[in-house]
């Protein structure tokens, strides 16, 4: 009799564990279920489209971005120069009629180096008078003034260049626009030359002169 | 007699780890609601990048009185 009871009460606890042990398995069907509904579990049946769209990033850098004619002065002492005298100097190379200041060569360079086409406007932190000053007078009006063309052939098509002429500076922030359609690196070629120059009066007063061109790239869309 | 203790303790081993999986397995949060097909936002994945870039350069001119 003893052993009876015991065996009957072995299969008493058997049979709860065997239910316990299905309701897991069958809560553990239904959540797993559930996981590859949410986690979108492909069928034969199902067609899914994704969309992606990259924004083009505007990035612009001066490669070169700094121009120094170091200090100088007026050549006033007559033929050949002008009188009133007054001194002329690029970023090509020529200095004519002053004495002292460096010849420079090549202008600031701006790389588009994002990954979309900009448009690049341009703006000085001062203009001629600002600047240079002097004009007094007789003497000739101090003038201040910028040239942009492509530095890499092709960077910015020839009908989108609008300052390729030497034109007076533009002080109104975010200044004007000097090429509408600038190529970025990596698909063909992305810089532009800045080229400047300065016309100084023989009455220009003695100073350490700063300008600050600003460059602003939009993305175009 | 020893063995059926043994088979016994087995059982409420069995028991107790049954119950522990119950527990877990309710304690797993599922989301009951939600979206039930695989949607995708682009404006989510794209790249928000500028669209504006500044950049300065600088241009230094030093004049002096002219010489007699």
């Amino acid at each position: 009799m003893e052993g009876e009871g015991i065996t009957k009460g072995l299969m008493v606890v058997a049979i709860i564990a065997v239910a316990l042990s299905a309701f897991v398995v069958v809560s553990n069907l239904i959540n797993v279920q559930k996981i590859q509904r949410l986690a979108g579990f492909a069928t034969d049946t199902d067609i899914g489209n994704a969309t992606l769209t990259i924004q083009g990033t505007a990035n612009i850098n001066f490669s070169r971005n700094l121009i120094n004619w170091s200090s100088g002065y007026v050549n006033a002492s007559g033929a050949p120069c002008p009188n009133p005298a007054y001194a002329y100097l690029d970023t090509e190379g020529n200095t004519v009629c002053g004495v002292g200041w460096q010849t420079v060569g090549q202008g600031l360079v701006l790389d588009n180096i994002g990954n979309f086409n900009v448009s690049v406007q341009l703006a000085s932190s001062n203009n001629a008078t600002q600047f240079i000053g002097g004009g007094g007078g007789t003497n000739v009006q101090p003038s201040y003034k910028w040239k942009i063309t492509n530095n890499l052939t092709g960077a910015c098509p020839a009908a989108n260049l609008t300052t390729i002429t030497y034109t007076d500076v533009n002080i109104t922030v975010p200044g004007s626009v000097v090429c509408q359609n600038l190529g970025y690196q990596g698909t063909y070629s992305n810089k532009l030359s800045i080229n400047l120059n300065v016309t100084i009066p023989v009455d220009a007063t003695p100073k350490t002169a700063v300008s600050v061109i600003t460059a602003t790239a939009t993305t175009i869309t | 007699m020893d063995s059926q203790k043994v088979v016994v303790v087995l059982l409420l081993v069995t028991i107790i780890l049954s119950v522990i999986s119950v527990v877990l397995t309710l304690t797993v949060s599922v989301p009951q609601s939600g979206p039930s097909k695989l949607s995708v936002n682009a404006n989510q994945i794209s790249n928000a990048g500028d669209l504006k870039s500044v950049q300065n350069g600088q241009i230094s001119l030093g004049i002096e009185a002219p010489k007699k």
